[in-house]
């Protein structure tokens, strides 16, 4: 009995690396529910560039692997010289594909793919394919992704200074796509997407990020737009957010082009169907938006009485503004349409969040411990000496409170959570309390 | 996620339903599952079509997924297959759209009679592409935002729309539209509880 299993797994291990050979055509591995070896032929399947294991042999299959896997080739029966013979690793790379491909989230079958490339026994773009194959089957394993990350790190540095990279960045994206599409809040696979564009900006002197990022953020806001409960995508959108502070004018244009957008009128009409009652507005919306960056903030945020040396930059600070806004309307559809979402309701957090330290940072303040502090200016390292006690006056939050941009955001927020709590949408309440308690609003609400 | 793997045409007969046209979206299945889970979707369509009153909706749960059912008052009835996230009442205003279209391009006469292979309605399929954003179906059909006064009746299982003492393994061990490949899929996949749990 015990020879017949061996000679039929041994059949089963020839199949498997028959059509691993042809890896580069391959795109996703499965294992077929089949209860009984119908007609007696081989389980390994291969059909229209899937390769698949008819699910009664895996058992008998996988623990054969295993055990030589673990008893032959682990350390302790290494011998001092560690080397892999040419005909041991090639026994051992079909194994170790077999058992991966089952069970990929056992870190020490890595770690033995691992030795293996580092001795040149495996080449690494057929290793990139291999992943590709055992995320088509489990989109979250995290061992995977740590892998490829393993093996990226080195073929950047290989490929950067021949300027190639352009196709190993799409590969990448696309491979995230897919683990990401094949399994709701797949944090692994956005967390990836985040460690390539990180990488991406180290190299930023041979390849140019901006462009990018415009194609990230359309991407994810396109997927967030879609995917209204997937809050690793909404993690991810926030990352994009924040990558677009800083885009040069052209990359602005260029961002405005692409989303099909004008960010400034976006801006104004949400201004002027929110401005305070009792503020008279000198200028009609058509004025505003041709208000230079720094008009537009000193009317939304009166002069700061920040106390620094510093030479405030007023573009950033209105382009940050703008995005945020852009992303704001975008949340206010996306909860009218899709009633009840959580996760909606945590972006806009987010955004209100990042819109009030905005804020807060102009008039040079910071919130520590529940209360405003002023900030010392890390730059210019001013540091006010005669102010000994950091909690600032009242006269000072009345000025905030009183900012023509913290009344549109107020009158904006009062709105939706009214529109939504007629329609019984539990989230509203939740997210009254959270400005009235998390962000400090209660006095001014 | 948001999104539809089918769309189907039927007709409630006096005894069963018969599959008029459909379309399928499975790119998100496993490849070989693919023809088992087309299989299911068509069963369980069928299955709580037959087990609808006419001039009814209801709206019906399992597992990850949502069946979407409308039958009219003239035995035509219709199903959308999505993901939980697809909001019911866009998904109800669609059936009611294809629906319209259908009985205006193939005369009732034919329906009792007809079968998949013999119906001409290419339109199905855009459909199904067109679909897949539930906000840009809903400008879509702006104009038909009123659903007619019928309620959506919701039920958290197939189990529920099943008929007393029936169980659905034993459905499904009796069909004869599930080959024997599918029925041992469906079996193995109860017990592993792996995806396609219909």
């Amino acid at each position: 009995m015990e020879e017949d299993k061996f000679a039929l797994v041994e059949k089963i291990i020839k199949d498997v690396h028959n059509v691993l050979s042809k890896i580069a055509d391959l795109y996703a591995f499965d294992v077929v529910p089949m209860d009984i070896n119908f007609q007696n032929k081989s389980p390994v399947l291969h059909l229209e560039n899937c390769l698949g294991l008819e699910s009664w042999c895996v058992k008998h299959v996988y623990m054969y692997c295993y055990s030589e896997l673990m008893d032959k080739y682990s350390p302790k029966f290494k011998r001092k010289s560690k080397k892999i013979s040419n005909i041991d690793s090639d026994r051992l790379i079909r194994l170790l594909n077999v058992t991966i491909l089952l069970n990929p989230e056992i870190n020490s079958l890595w770690n033995k793919r691992r030795d293996l490339v580092l001795g040149l026994l495996l080449d690494k773009t057929v290793e990139l394919h291999f992943i590709r194959l055992v995320l088509s089957r489990k989109p979250k394993c995290n061992e995977a992704f740590v892998y490829r990350r393993w093996l990226l790190e080195t073929i950047f540095q290989e490929n950067y200074e021949r300027n190639s990279i352009e196709h190993l960045i799409n590969d990448e994206l696309i491979i995230c796509d897919l683990a990401s599409d094949k399994s709701p809040n797949n944090y692994h696979s956005w967390n990836h997407r985040i460690w390539l564009l990180n990488k991406v900006k180290t190299i930023s002197t041979y390849y140019d990020p901006n462009a990018l990022y415009i194609k990230e953020y359309n991407s994810s806001e396109k997927w967030t737009s879609k995917h209204v409960s997937d809050f690793s995508c909404f993690h991810y959108h926030q990352y994009c957010i924040k990558n677009l502070y800083n885009l040069c004018n052209d990359s602005w244009k260029s961002l405005e082009k692409t989303l099909n957008i004008n960010f400034r009128k976006n801006l104004v009409r949400v201004l002027a169907s929110n401005f305070p009652k009792d503020v008279t507005i000198q200028a009609s919306e058509e004025n505003l938006l041709g208000y230079s960056e720094e008009n537009l903030m000193n009317l939304l945020l009166s002069y700061s009485n920040k106390i620094c040396n510093c030479i405030v930059n007023y573009v950033p600070m209105c382009k940050k503004i703008e995005i945020l806004f852009h992303a704001l309307v975008l949340n206010n559809e996306l909860i009218c349409f899709y009633k009840y979402h959580e996760t909606l309701w945590y972006h806009r957090r987010f955004i209100l969040h990042e819109i009030i330290s905005i804020m807060y940072e102009h008039f040079g303040l910071v919130r520590y411990n529940g209360a405003l502090v002023k900030k010392n200016c890390k730059i210019c390292n001013f540091d006010d000496m005669r102010q000994k006690q950091a909690k600032i006056g009242r006269y000072d939050t009345n000025h905030i409170y009183s900012s023509v941009l913290f009344n549109v955001i107020l009158s904006h927020e009062k709105q939706i959570i009214e529109e939504r709590q007629k329609d019984g949408d539990p989230n509203a309440d939740r997210h009254e309390k959270y400005l009235k308690f998390v962000e400090g609003f209660n006095n001014v609400m | 996620m948001v999104r539809v793997y089918a769309l189907a045409v039927l007709y409630k007969g006096v005894n069963s339903a018969t599959v008029l046209k459909a379309a399928y979206d499975l790119q998100s299945f496993s490849f070989f599952q693919r023809s088992s889970v087309q299989e299911f979707m068509t069963f369980i369509s069928k299955t709580v079509v037959e087990r609808t009153q006419p001039a009814s909706r209801q709206s019906v749960k399992e597992g990850e997924y949502m069946l979407q059912v409308y039958v009219r008052a003239d035995n035509l009835a219709g199903v959308l297959i999505s993901d939980q996230e697809y909001p019911n009442r866009v998904a109800h205003t669609l059936i009611t759209k294809f629906l319209d279209e259908f009985a205006a391009k193939v005369p009732p006469n034919n329906w009792p009679t007809a079968n998949e292979t013999t119906i001409d309605f290419p339109v199905l399929p855009q459909y199904l592409a067109k679909y897949q954003n539930p906000k840009e179906a809903d400008a879509l059909t702006k104009i038909q935002n009123d659903l007619d006064e019928t309620k959506i009746i919701l039920h958290d299982t197939i189990k529920a729309v099943l008929e007393r003492g029936e169980k659905l393994d034993d459905l499904v061990e009796k069909s004869d539209s599930l080959t024997m490949h599918s029925k041992a899929f469906y079996k193995t996949a109860r017990k592993t509880n792996s995806c396609c749990n219909f």
